[in-house]
This record gives C-alpha cells, structure tokens and sequence, in this order.
C-alpha cells in the first residue's frame, strides 16, 4: 500500500519535472512568441499539478494536502491569466476590441 | 544537497548581475524578479522559513509591480546616461560592503540570543521564537518598523504625484478576481493566525493581502476614487495608533511599556497583529496607487 | 536519496527560463520567462518540502502561487492593455 504510493509518488514527479525542463526547452528553441506562449501553460498545469499530485502521494495527511491543490488551482489561474492576456495585447485585431 | 546550494548561489549571482548590467529596464526588472524567487529559496535552504515568507510576499506581489510602474514613469533609458554615475555607485557600494565585512569580522559574535529567547518562550505567551522577539520581547524595535512605514506613507502623499489608473482588463481576469483574491486573503488570515505558533505573521500577511489586492486595483476590479483612498490612509495610519494605544495601555495595566498582562499576551500580541496586518496591506497599496488627486496616465 | 535529485533538477528547470529572460528579444519574452520561473519556483519549493519532510514550506509555495499573477497583470496594464 504505502510502497505502491511512494513508487506511484516518484513516477508522477518524475514526469512533472520532465515537462518543467520541456517547458524550459521550448522557452529556448521555439522561434516566436506566441509559439512560446504555449510553453506557459504546460508548465503551468501539467508539470506542476503532477508535481503536487505526487507530493500529495508521498506526504499523505489531509492537512498537507490542501497547500498542494490549491497551488495547482492557484497557479493555472494565474498563468492561463497571464498568458491570455499578453497574447491578446501584442495581436493586433485578435479577440475583443 | 551541496550542488543544489552550489546551483542556487550561482544563479542568485548571475540574475544579480543582469539586473544591474542590462541596459534594458524590462530585462533589468524581469531578473530582479527571478532574483526574489532564488532568493526566497535561499532563505529556505537558510531554514529561515519566516524570511522566506517575507521575500516571497514582497518579491513575488509588490517588487515587480512597482518597478513596473516606476519604469513606466521613467520611459525608456537613454543610451548615454549613468557612465559615471555607475561608477561612483560602485564605489559607495563597494565601501559599504567591505565596512560590513570588517565589522562582521572584528566584532566578537557572542551567541547569547538564541538560548535567552528559547529559555523565555513560555513567558512570551506564543510559540513561535521570531514572533516572541518582534511583538514581546524587543515590540519597541516593531512599534519604530510601523513608524517608518508610516513614515514612507506621508512622504508618498506630500510627494503628491499622479494616482494609478490602470487599463481595464475585461472579463479574463474576472477568474483572478473571483478565485484567486479571495484565496489569498484566506492565506494572508492563516498566515496571521499561525505565526503564534509557526513561520508567519503580521508582514507577511499584510505584504499578502497588499499583493492581491493591488492585483484586483490593475485588473480594474477595485474603486480607487478618492474616498477609497482616503479610508485606506486612515486603516494605513491606524496600525500605528493601535500599537501606541495598546503600549500605553499595557503600562497602565502593568507598569511596563509593553510588558502585555500576564496571562493574557497572546490576545494581545494577536489584537496587535490584525491590526497591523490591516494597516500594512494599506500602506502597502497606497504606496503602489499613490494618493495624488490628478489622474493621469 | 532521488528526491534531492529531482529538487536539484526543478532548479535547473528554473534557471533555464533565464537565457529568454536576458536575451528578449521583446518586453513579453522577459515577463513569460520571469513567470516560468514563478511556476518553476513553487515546483522546487513543494520537492524541497517534500525531500526534507517539512510541509511548513508548502505555505511558501502557497504565497507564490497566490501572487503569480501580480507582476504580468501589472505589466499588461500599465502598457494600457491595447484590446
């Protein structure tokens, strides 16, 4: 039980890191901005929230938990935030004027 | 974990760097930025988790967003500007440090704090050693931190000056408004609460809620008339006058300036601290919004 | 202990968002990158938690994550949004 959630711990961070250095690649090679915006969210909710989904794993108690998802919750808000809005103000007639 | 310190230096070094070489303001801003995260980290690997709280309120909500508004000031830099005074900075810079590095050297360092504080925690009605220091046993030195703070406040005000008036964002940023905001005030309570007993605190908390709300003021969410402004001067000075109340109070009760009641310090250093918070987060604010009557961009 | 390693690899992750944070070439480049490094940020910090057992940091992480957003809302308003 507690060694199948640790291995299941190690494996979700494991991938959660891998698609924080992807992001962090695709920051680097990708030619222009908007392309690079996309980075933003893959980090944002795929790296992070498998992150905090394998702390959670390994860490256990309800009270450590709820520090985990809300920072998944708070930080894809912000980025998808974040990023919306910065596409939107360098397009020049895209969404809403 | 020694490469991971090895690491963390290195790249704490460089962003240090590029903040101050760049002849770019944005490139300058977005590494002093970066520079508060690494450091934060820092303050974890220091295992000072209250000074990593400090840094990561003040870093992450109001560095960043201040600079950005000074920058907007400012406009762009001009390509001539500042050789020499670059260099007279780095004098006065490097003397200064190298004054720090002498005193740090030659003074003798009695380590006597700490055990006086973890000998008297149980008479300070609090848990938490750094919340025992700043509200108990040295609250004359906090009670000066709030005059300066408010201090900074009325230079702001006679500065006068433009007040904010930030585009509207529309309804993408109605998620931050409706989610985040609230969230962070549950933290900026939590952080209050908990800083009795664990890292936490009145700064913290105040920096906190300041961050989400200066959030809500350039997402177009919040009043910044002139009636807004003047009740958030009023909270802003408030915390002072609470303090110097409750220091009065205290030396009528108990014949000391600041000695709180036995029994009954940690109502009181908690009475303080909502005060405080309050109060922090305003000055906080205002000092980003400004308080000047012209609106201007 | 491989819980170190991945904290050591989520800083490296961190710093890599520095490169586009120096070189540009536009303002939004820099501002993605500082918020990359945000998100990367609080990953270090929940692996730093988590590694060394203190779940105290989680509330670290917390106040990052809370005010993510500050610095980009403050950058796009303040250049006036141009919807």
């Amino acid at each position: 039980m507690s060694a199948f959630f640790s291995i299941l711990g190690i494996g979700l961070i494991a991938t959660g890191v891998g698609f924080l250095a992807l992001a962090a690649l695709g920051l680097w090679r990708l030619p222009d901005l908007l392309s690079r915006l996309h980075v933003l969210t893959k980090a944002d909710t795929a790296g992070l929230s498998l992150i905090a989904l394998g702390a959670a794993c390994l860490t256990g108690t309800r009270a450590e938990i709820l520090p985990l998802m809300l920072c998944v919750l708070l930080i894809a808000i912000s980025g998808a935030t974040v990023g919306q809005l910065i596409a939107r103000s360098v397009t020049p007639r895209g969404g809403r004027s | 974990m020694i490469a991971f310190d090895i690491v963390l230096a290195v790249g704490i070094v460089f962003c240090a760097v590029c903040a101050l070489t760049r002849r770019d303001r944005m490139a300058s801003i977005a590494a002093f930025i970066v520079l508060g995260l690494l450091v934060a980290l820092s303050w974890i690997r220091l295992a000072a988790p209250d000074v990593a709280l400090a840094e990561a309120a003040i870093g992450a909500g109001l560095t960043g967003a201040l600079l950005l508004r000074a920058a907007q000031r400012l406009g762009p830099l001009r390509p001539e500007a500042g050789g020499r005074l670059a260099v007279s900075t780095a004098i006065v810079a490097a003397g200064l440090g190298c004054g720090l590095a002498w005193v740090f050297a030659v003074a003798p360092a009695p380590v006597v704090y700490a055990p006086l504080v973890t000998e008297r925690l149980e008479m300070s009605g609090v848990t938490n050693p750094v919340t025992a220091v700043l509200l108990n046993f040295r609250a004359w030195d906090t009670l000066l931190e709030i005059a300066v703070l408010v201090a900074a406040l009325l230079l702001v005000s006679l500065l006068g000056g433009r007040r904010i008036v930030p585009a509207h964002l529309g309804e993408l940023t109605l998620p931050f408004a409706r989610i985040v905001t609230p969230v962070a005030i549950l933290i900026a309570g939590h952080l209050l609460w908990q800083g009795s007993s664990a890292p936490g605190g009145a700064f913290q908390a105040g920096a906190v809620l300041a961050g989400a709300m200066i959030g809500l003021v350039l997402a177009g969410h919040a009043h910044t008339g002139a009636a807004v402004v003047r009740s958030a001067l009023i909270l802003g000075l408030s915390g002072l006058a609470v303090f110097v109340l409750a220091a009065l109070g205290s030396e009528v009760l108990t014949g000391h300036f600041l000695g709180y009641p036995v029994g009954a310090e940690k109502i009181w250093i908690i009475g303080i601290e909502a005060a405080l918070t309050l109060s922090i987060a305003a000055t906080l604010c205002l000092l980003f919004t400004g308080l000047g009557q012209r609106k201007v961009r | 202990m491989i819980l170190d390693v991945f904290s050591l690899a989520a800083l490296l992750a961190t710093l890599a968002a520095l490169p586009r944070l120096v070189f540009g070439p536009s303002a939004e480049d820099r501002i993605i990158a500082a918020q990359l490094a945000g998100t990367g940020t609080v990953a270090t910090l929940i692996l730093l938690g988590v590694a060394s057992g203190t779940p105290a940091l989680y509330d670290v992480a917390l106040v990052f994550a809370a005010l993510a957003a500050v610095a980009g809302l403050a950058f796009v308003a303040l250049r006036g949004g141009r919807t």
